[in-house]
């Protein structure tokens, strides 16, 4: 039996090594690479965003269990079989056009990730056309919006309407955040999620689909 | 003329410092996303005209438009191979813009990214570029170098020992601080004074952030740790609302410059405004700590 609550604090204390070290002694032990992933590795990224959002931790915690995560993902990922594990959904995320401050954007990505969604990073400065492009090319059902600056806010407006010109508004879902924006500013915008932090994009997302 | 930065900081009277740049060149015409120090060698005018601006307003020192004047900004629009001359520009129209009696604190600002070990940027060479940038900075004439808007110790630690190994004047190193009075890194006032006074900082600040409530407990952090070392606060006018797609900051000068005036009484020397301050900001900043 793999010891998966020491598997979740391994990523929690974002340990690489214990992390991979207990993934592959489970893999060698016959423990389902899938379980390993349910049951081990996402519990343990969920109390990281958690902890986030609780002030309890911050920026260098979550990088360190990002990677923790990762590492151990990278061990289970060629055992794992079409069908194993169904990701939550498919994320096309970016920051938008004219903004290149991409830290919480990869924060964001990182927790979706560690919480089972297939991540389509589209990087910084990314235009309405290419978040278009990627739901008409990559099956992406979520598009994550992120804005640092007030002057680089009104371009996630603009990425909504040109999703909405498009006639794709209704197959995506559409989560923003950012230091400026709030809740008034999604409903204003009409975005489905607004997550104040990376840690509460998870459940907010997760929230939409229950 | 103004006397010896030094002097002024010793003498413990209030120095006045600027408000926002980037929102003043965008009234001018900068468009959102924009290489803001581009503007330094393509709308010299109109950075000269901020500077005047806030001088006219009562700042007594006027920060250089270089604030991402780093390899790693600079390199998101290409202009990394203009380093040297953007920022010895900023410095130089910052000069032109406020005359003599003004002093100039050359702008510096975080990469962006990660030292190692949780990033990929080498601790030597982020060093050495913050040197470069301080010295084209002292270069174009800055009395003082401030590295501000920073989250990380490591990094802020790093442009201030990159900046004292290269030039002579004063060094202002100061945070952004946020939820629960610590920076997004989770650094505390307390841990930052320390480090950065061993670094070779001469003066500790805060700038920018959306939450005011922080302000008070991180001055009387930094005061409680090293009662000697000026403060610097420059905080954000409160959190933006988006009022018909614009930002509308809710702290008016008014209420901005007694904020100010509770700053000063509560020890800080150098007193401005960030995102969202103007120079009516600053004209009641002035107003209320000379007072």
């Amino acid at each position: 039996m793999a010891d998966f609550a020491a598997m979740q604090e391994a990523v929690i204390k974002g340990n690489l090594g214990e992390a991979t070290r207990l993934t592959q002694e489970a893999l060698d032990g016959g423990t389902a690479p899938a379980a390993i992933v349910n049951e081990g590795l996402i519990p343990g990224m969920l109390v990281v965003g958690e902890r986030f959002k609780n002030n309890e931790y911050y920026v260098p915690e979550v990088l360190i269990a990002a990677r923790a995560m990762k590492g151990a993902m990278a061990l289970v990922q060629p055992h794992l079989k079409e069908g194993d594990i169904e990701p939550l959904g498919t994320v096309a995320i970016g920051t938008v056009q004219g903004d290149l401050h991409d830290i919480g954007k990869n924060l964001v990505a990182m927790m979706l990730e560690g919480a089972g969604y297939k991540i389509v990073d589209l990087g910084v400065d990314v235009s309405p056309e290419k978040f278009i492009d990627a739901v008409q090319s990559q099956g992406v059902t979520v598009i994550a919006l992120s804005a640092l600056l007030t002057t680089t806010m009104p371009s996630i407006g603009k990425t909504i309407e040109a999703l909405n010109a498009a006639g794709l508004r209704e197959k995506v879902t559409v989560i923003i955040g950012g230091a400026p924006v709030t809740e008034a500013y999604r409903k204003e915008v009409g975005a489905d999620a607004y997550a104040p932090d990376a840690g509460s994009a998870v459940e907010a997302l997760k929230g939409l689909a229950a | 003329m103004r006397i010896d930065l030094r002097e002024r900081l010793a003498s413990g009277r209030a120095l006045v410092v600027d408000g926002a740049t980037g929102t003043q060149l965008q009234a001018r015409g900068l468009p959102a996303g924009a290489c803001s120090e581009g503007w330094n060698l393509d709308h010299p005018d109109a950075v000269r005209a901020v500077a005047a601006a806030y001088a006219a307003a009562g700042s007594d020192l006027v920060y250089s438009n270089s604030f991402g004047g780093n390899p790693w900004r600079l390199a998101h629009h290409g202009l990394e191979g203009e380093l040297a001359a953007l920022n010895r520009r900023a410095a130089e129209l910052a000069r032109e813009g406020v005359g003599d009696d003004v002093y100039v604190a050359g702008s510096m600002g975080p990469t962006g990214d990660f030292l190692a070990p949780l990033g990929l940027l080498e601790p030597a060479a982020v060093e050495a570029a913050y040197g470069q940038q301080a010295a084209a900075l002292v270069a174009g004439g800055a009395d003082a170098i401030v590295c501000e808007t920073f989250a990380a110790l490591d990094e802020l630690s790093a442009a201030v020992r990159g900046a004292r190994a290269a030039v002579e004047v004063p060094i202002v190193a100061s945070l952004t601080y946020g939820r629960g009075g610590r920076t997004m890194m989770g650094v505390t006032a307390t841990d930052a004074v320390l480090a950065l006074v061993e670094a070779g900082a001469e003066v500790i600040g805060l700038n920018c952030g959306d939450d005011l409530e922080v302000v008070p407990l991180v001055l009387a952090a930094y005061r409680a740790t090293v009662p000697e070392l000026p403060v610097l606060i420059k905080p954000n006018a409160g959190m933006p609302a988006i009022v018909a797609g614009t930002p509308v900051w809710p702290v008016a000068p008014a209420e901005f410059g007694q904020l100010a005036a509770g700053w000063r009484a509560a020890g800080a020397t150098l007193l401005g405004g960030c995102c969202g301050t103007s120079p009516e900001h600053l004209a009641a900043v002035a107003a209320a700590v000379r007072r």
